[in-house]
């Protein structure tokens, strides 16, 4: 078997015409390149410098809030004792509110009388002194109004010799 | 033989290929560089924006704080306020007409900080100044709570013994990373800071004597 080595003549042509389009599509690569690398260059050129003024301006800026430390401290202080004043203000009924809202249910009722107040956290017992059971059952009536009472339990009624009423009264505030 | 090859082909095209392949892969940790450094600016600009806002923040408060810091300090100081406490409630109670029959006092151990101390206070006198009493004592410096109590009452006279609760707590020790942004109160605590500029603590310099002392006031003077 013999192989030819030598041109022939339609393989000219087609030789020709694809290192023509090689060499179009190598100069093409060329140019692409070197625009890509220049817009890369340029724009890391852009980038170095946006970054070189951005870290020029946070110096200045840390330097500027470390020289406020005092107003930063206070800041933060206040923020830390407005916040656990608040939490605690939070933390349960306060005595003095239960004092408010019993006085002032039993204020309205002139044949009624707040002999006691007792209160923990949570808990309310009161101790009254009815003229008669209407009285009584006018403040009972009215104890659901309170927003801070969740709930109202009547726990015993006593009648005296002189003829009022004790009646002992358990709130669980809200 | 070989002649015949390198007239017959074009190596050029071919060469100038493979250079600009080589190129384009040589190219590549520039542009791995360019990406990064473009998030590089990305982040900076967010923590230049933060620390500008910041500073802004600071430069606005650094005139209107302090006194509201002071106020802070003086509602939850740094140490036990057991003893102002105990004299504003004396003050409040005299300003009341009401008699101090006694004072107990229990510290408490407190969490996260804050201590506590358990006062439990006697008061007797007329039923109607009670409540103005605890109205008054709830808005003192330090801050005191009301937490429990009993008031009894007949005819007209009233006896109350309630606990209050003075707190404490160790001031921050650091402050927070440079990017942490500025704590800002709520509105519930704005609102907590503008009712505690109306709170009142024990007129400067009362001292505190026990109450119906009998003894010299100065046992080595004869």
């Amino acid at each position: 078997m013999a192989i030819t080595l030598l041109p022939q003549e339609g393989g000219k042509a087609r030789e020709t015409l694809l290192s023509k389009r090689l060499r179009t599509i190598a100069f093409l690569s060329l140019f692409l390149y070197i625009a890509g690398l220049l817009g890369v260059g340029g724009f890391f050129f852009f980038v170095t410098n946006k970054r070189t003024q951005l870290t020029r301006t946070q110096e200045t800026l840390t330097t500027e809030i470390q020289n406020q430390k005092l107003a930063e401290s206070n800041a933060v202080l206040l923020k830390d004792r407005i916040a656990t004043l608040q939490q605690v203000r939070e933390g349960g009924a306060s005595f003095r509110n239960v004092v408010n809202v019993t006085s002032d249910l039993a204020g309205s009722e002139p044949d009624l009388i707040v002999n006691d107040i007792a209160a923990t956290d949570q808990r309310v017992q009161l101790t009254l002194s009815a003229a008669d059971t209407f009285a009584l059952e006018r403040f009972l009536s009215r104890l659901p109004q309170a927003k801070s009472i969740m709930e109202a339990t009547l726990e015993s009624v006593t009648r005296t010799e002189v003829g009022e009423y004790i009646a002992s009264i358990i709130l669980k505030l809200q | 033989m070989r002649e015949i090859i390198t007239k017959n082909v074009n190596f050029g095209p071919v060469l100038l290929l493979v250079v600009v392949g080589v190129l384009f892969v040589a190219s590549i940790p520039l542009v791995t560089r360019v990406r990064s450094s473009w998030g590089e600016v990305g982040s900076l600009t967010d923590l230049v924006a933060k620390l500008g806002a910041k500073r802004d923040q600071l430069r606005a408060l650094s005139t209107t704080v302090p006194q509201e810091v002071t106020l802070g300090s003086r509602a939850l100081p740094e140490r036990p306020g057991i003893l102002a406490a105990i004299a504003r409630v004396r003050e409040v109670a005299n300003q009341h007409g009401l008699t101090l029959l006694q004072i107990q006092v229990s510290i408490e151990p407190g969490s996260g900080g804050l201590a506590s101390s358990r006062i439990r206070v006697d008061v007797e006198g007329a039923a109607s100044n009670l409540r103005p009493f605890l109205e008054a004592v709830e808005r003192s410096l330090p801050f005191i709570r009301v937490s429990a109590g009993r008031m009894s009452q007949s005819g007209g006279r009233a006896q109350t013994s309630v606990t209050l609760v003075t707190y404490w707590k160790n001031f921050p020790e650091a402050l927070p990373s440079i990017e942490t942004p500025l704590p800002s109160l709520t509105t519930s605590e704005q609102e907590l800071l503008s009712q505690l500029s109306g709170f009142q603590g024990r007129s400067g310099g009362a001292s505190i004597s026990p109450t119906g002392g009998t003894g010299r006031p100065n046992p080595f003077s004869f």
